[in-house]
């Protein structure tokens, strides 16, 4: 299984500030993989990095065998690189159709947009003339999933899916993850809270003060994860 | 790990021309053209025959020193009163032994062995100690010493290995302990994108020969973010001794040379040729040299007099002006300067200043041997090792220039310390620093001054086409 996202001491950071202190981790092609760690890891700061968000001092990004440090985000994500960031980006005044609709700007058939976003969230559907903002957190996370979906990614980042969601509405939203796996899409999870996404992972790793402090199975690493978040903050 | 030097040290023996006598095989030996990569070799046949030699041999002196990569930085602003100023080699291997007494020195990043070795004298603490070096010694031991990652080193009293294999690791390498202060050697795996070096140094004393013999070798290699890459450089040096005559032998070749994405060889003169003729157009050769790179074709030099012998043979060597691009090493040292406390800056202020020249010394090795023969059986000829034991060192050259050193590397058998009435350990680390600060640098240009080249691991630059390989 080769390795389709590999980062090898890679540094990254805001301004002098360095968060990322030489992160390697590969992602294999067509998994989903967990990426864990407490708050403050550098688990978004790793996603922006990735994406060309934010640029690495130093270390390898290397994307499909190609060193993509210094790659413009947009570049990226035409390539099929496409992120899912912390938050929902929905557009609150909007109806759910208004939002599915803006996702046709691409260049996409409304239709197809359609049948992304109803054929995998039925919810949406029912839902799809309400405001965007008074969608419950879970629908709202379907929308911003359905708009990285509808750009066909290849490798898909997906920051903290779960953040404020009951845990029931979190399983469902990784089982679409994990489907997505399947039909052979790579998809990096960052998640802080681990059970859920550790259930359906097929790799998982564990940042712990901007370094990889653990990688492996997730069961392993689930077993583990006490101890190395605190040991981290020892 | 390997220990080579049963075959090494007698090298000699291959020499297929038979030649003796003063005439030096020397320059392109042989240009071979194979699927697009160019072959160049260097080699030398000694200079004397093998001669009869006495029982046993009454003293000698040897030391020998291997590394793939050695990067050497002149900058007189560094107080550290050697020359070069500093150097960094990354993978190791010496041997150092006289009459009674051995030493084999591993060590997967080195210093120089004025740093690594002289380090508690320079700056008068005994908790100063350089981190990634294994060292052996006889008598007083340790007999072996081996170290993670890839370092080991052997010493008795007639003979010494030392072999180092894989190049730094990824993580850091530790703690340079300075006594009251200790700074951490930053992580490599940013700053050098290469595994697989490894090197030897072996030295022997039979009943009839006192000789020392180095290899190095550096794999598939891209330095400056592509701008040269390498498939392999190996390097060799021996020096022997039979306390009447000295030999010495020594090859250097590299294969797949290319800069800037071509295959090139580099003449006598330095001249990057591609094909014979000369290397690029306009635009890349205005590239180059504004970025202030020029190349050295590198090869074998020796001396032999009487019964000394002294090799050095390298490969291509990258010389770098960085005053051209002195704004690129702004941002690790700034980083540096982040980390100081305001005593350091202020004793360190000068790593602000600075703009070396660097020297890449690719394949870098150097073999030295005298003997003597044994006291009772006077009248034979010969030259009796120095009375202080030390080998014989050509000075190195003052001028911080484009010259090299005759003996890149270090000779190990002078005394370090001695040189110094001690220095702050502030300012030791501080030139340690600014060579990882410059190395750093050199990794800057990467993908933003070579869009369409390759990485330092060697993988292309840019924007894949994922849907593509689906
Ligand atoms: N734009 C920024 N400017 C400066 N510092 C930042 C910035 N964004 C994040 N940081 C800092 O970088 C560190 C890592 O942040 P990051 O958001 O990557 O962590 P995280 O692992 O995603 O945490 P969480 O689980 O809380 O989302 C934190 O100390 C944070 O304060
Ligand atoms: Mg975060």
């Amino acid at each position: 299984m080769s390795a389709v996202l590999e980062l090898t001491g890679v540094r990254a950071g805001y301004g002098r500030i360095e968060v990322l202190h030489g992160v390697d981790l590969d992602v294999p092609e067509g998994s989903l993989t967990a990426l864990l760690g407490p708050n403050g890891a550098g688990k978004s700061t790793l996603l922006k990095t990735v994406a060309g968000l934010v640029r690495a001092t130093s270390g390898h990004v290397h994307l499909s065998g190609v060193h993509v440090n210094g790659a413009a985000p947009g570049a990226l994500a035409r390539a099929g690189l496409v992120t899912v960031p912390e938050g929902r980006a929905v557009f609150p005044n909007l109806t759910v159709e208004e939002n599915l609709r803006l996702m046709t700007y691409g260049g996409r058939r409304e239709a197809a947009v359609r049948e992304t976003a109803f054929g995998r969230f039925p919810r949406l559907a029912e839902r799809r003339r309400s405001l965007a903002g008074s969608l419950s957190g879970g629908e709202q996370q379907m929308l911003a999933l359905t708009r990285a979906l509808v750009a066909d990614p290849v490798v898909l980042l997906v920051d903290e899916l779960s953040m404020g969601l009951a845990p029931m509405v979190v399983a469902e939203l990784y089982d679409v993850l994990a489907g997505l796996a399947d039909d052979g899409v790579t998809v990096l999870a960052v998640e802080q809270f681990a059970a859920t996404v550790l259930a359906v992972a097929d790799h998982a790793a564990v940042l712990v003060h901007g370094r990889i402090a653990a990688a492996g199975p997730p069961r392993r690493i689930g077993a583990d994860l006490a101890e190395l978040y605190l040991g981290g903050a020892a | 790990m390997k220990h080579e030097h049963g075959t090494r040290r007698r090298g000699r023996t291959r020499c297929r021309t038979g030649r003796t006598g003063r005439t030096v095989r020397r320059g392109v030996g042989r240009v071979a053209a194979a699927g697009g990569a160019v072959a160049v070799a260097w080699s030398v046949c000694p200079l004397q025959p093998v001669h009869a030699a006495p029982k046993d041999l009454g003293g000698w002196t040897l030391s020998g020193s291997a590394s793939p990569l050695s990067i050497l930085i002149y900058d007189k602003a560094i107080p550290v009163p050697a020359d070069p100023q500093v150097e960094i080699n990354f993978t190791y291997a010496g041997v150092t032994m006289q009459s009674g007494s051995a030493q084999a020195v591993s060590s997967a990043l080195w210093p120089g062995t004025t740093i690594a070795e002289g380090l508690p004298q320079l700056i008068k603490s005994d908790k100063a100690a350089w981190p990634a070096w294994a060292r052996a010694a006889a008598p007083g031991g340790p007999a072996k010493a081996s170290k993670d990652p890839g370092m080991a080193a052997a010493a008795r009293d007639r003979h010494a290995t030392a072999a180092t294999e894989g190049g730094p690791p990824r993580d850091s390498l530790g703690t340079l302990n300075l006594g009251t202060t200790s700074v951490p050697l930053p992580d490599l795996a940013g700053m050098i994108g290469f595994r697989g070096l490894a090197c030897s140094a072996d030295g022997t004393v039979t009943g009839t020969s006192a000789g020392a013999a180095v290899s190095a070798t550096m794999p598939k290699s891209s330095l400056f973010g592509g701008l040269v890459t390498i498939d392999r450089v190996t390097a060799r040096a021996a020096a022997s001794s039979d306390a009447r005559h000295g030999t010495a032998t020594g090859s250097a070749a590299y294969r797949g040379l290319k800069v800037l994405g071509q295959d090139v060889t580099i003449s006598d003169s330095g001249d990057v040729r591609v094909g014979g003729k000369p290397f690029l157009p306009g635009d890349q050769k205005k590239t180059l040299a504004d970025l202030g790179f020029t190349f050295q074709r590198g090869g074998v030099k020796r001396t032999v007099d009487g019964a000394h012998a002294t090799a050095a043979a390298t490969g291509p060597k990258i010389v770098w002006d960085t005053r051209p691009l002195r704004a690129a090493l702004d941002g690790p040292l700034e980083l540096l300067k982040q980390t100081m406390s305001p005593q350091d800056l202020k004793d360190l202020g000068f790593l602000f200043d600075l703009a070396p020249k660097i020297v890449i010394v690719l394949g870098n090795t150097t073999a030295d041997a005298t003997a003597a023969p044994p006291i009772d059986a006077g009248g034979l000829p010969g030259s009796p090792p120095s009375p202080d034991g030390a080998a014989p060192v050509s000075a190195p050259d003052a001028q911080p220039d484009v010259r090299l050193p005759q003996v890149a590397g270090g000779a190990p058998a002078t005394a370090p310390a001695a040189a110094f009435g001690g220095l702050p350990g502030a300012l030791v680390a501080g030139g340690v620093v600014a060579a990882f600060a410059a190395a750093w640098g050199l990794r800057r240009f990467d993908a933003a001054m070579f869009p369409g080249g390759t990485c330092a691991s060697g993988h292309p630059v840019g924007v894949p086409d994922l849907r593509g390989r689906r």
